[in-house]
């Protein structure tokens, strides 16, 4: 097996696009589309604090199940794709998450997206923990 | 630092190269369900609109198999692969698509204003 040792790759028609040969052999897809751009892992309980994340400047707590997520090279659009789960606890009642827009909330912008979790019996936000990322454009 | 330019990497034999202890996402969408509308996404060739609170995206280059995985979510509802009626939810990934669901705080299926959709795995 030949390899390849570089720290960065660049396209040479356009310096953001690389296309990869797909595992079937057959397909490419585009390397810079198919790569998250931010991740985080955070810790929504009690002082919340961001535990692991990847180009990720802050998190803000925005109040009970609900934070903000800021992004530290921003995305180029508003239009990227936000992926987001949480922790699930064992009292019988089932939880989830979004990206909030809620009465005090902001839509996602460039630089920052917004996200919630709650019960689902109970239509009521609660901490957490949150796993979440993006994939799209950077600016 | 060193910078190796190129349009397209395989590996020597022409095939998948191998991005060391990375997975790259193979198909993603931004899309508003109430519209229906695409914001954006890569490697969707379509949206079908099949139901209130339903949607499928289709794949522009197919998954290698049914085996990939898919992850959705929504603003203010619960989104998940569609449970197919009465038969094994795995009828709804398929290597060209897959159905997604949402509902709302009722159990009801519903609209949400913006969902997304990931897909990781292997291509064709």
């Amino acid at each position: 097996m030949s390899e390849i040792k570089t720290d960065k790759l660049t396209g040479t028609s356009t310096a953001g696009s690389i296309l990869v040969t797909g595992e079937g052999n057959s397909t490419t897809t585009n390397l810079q589309q198919g790569l998250a751009k931010q991740w985080s892992y955070v810790n929504d309980t009690g002082t919340s604090a961001i535990i692991d994340s990847f180009n990720t400047t802050s998190w803000t707590d925005n109040g009970t199940g609900n934070g903000t997520v800021n992004i530290a090279s921003n995305m180029g659009n508003v239009t990227y794709n936000i992926s987001v789960s949480t922790n699930a606890d064992n009292d019988g009642r089932n939880r989830t998450c979004g990206v909030f827009t809620g009465t005090n909330g902001t839509t996602s912008t460039a630089g920052l997206y917004r996200i919630s979790r709650w019960i689902i019996t109970a239509n009521s936000l609660e901490d957490g923990y949150f796993y979440s990322n993006t994939l799209g454009d950077l600016a | 630092m060193s910078t190796l330019k190129a349009d397209t990497i395989q590996s020597t034999a022409g095939g998948a190269a191998t991005l060391t202890k990375q997975s790259a996402a193979k198909v993603w969408l931004n899309y508003k369900q109430q519209t229906p509308a695409v914001r954006d996404s890569f490697n969707v060739s379509g949206v079908t609109d099949t139901a209130t609170g339903k949607y499928a995206p289709a794949y522009t280059n197919n998954m290698n198999n049914a085996l990939y995985s898919a992850t959705c979510n929504s603003i203010g509802y619960h989104n998940h692969i569609e449970n197919a009626s009465g038969a094994s939810s795995e009828a709804s990934m398929t290597s060209g698509d897959c159905d997604i669901q949402g509902n709302d705080s009722g159990n009801t299926t519903a609209d949400s204003a913006l969902t997304c959709f990931v897909a990781h795995g292997d291509l064709a």
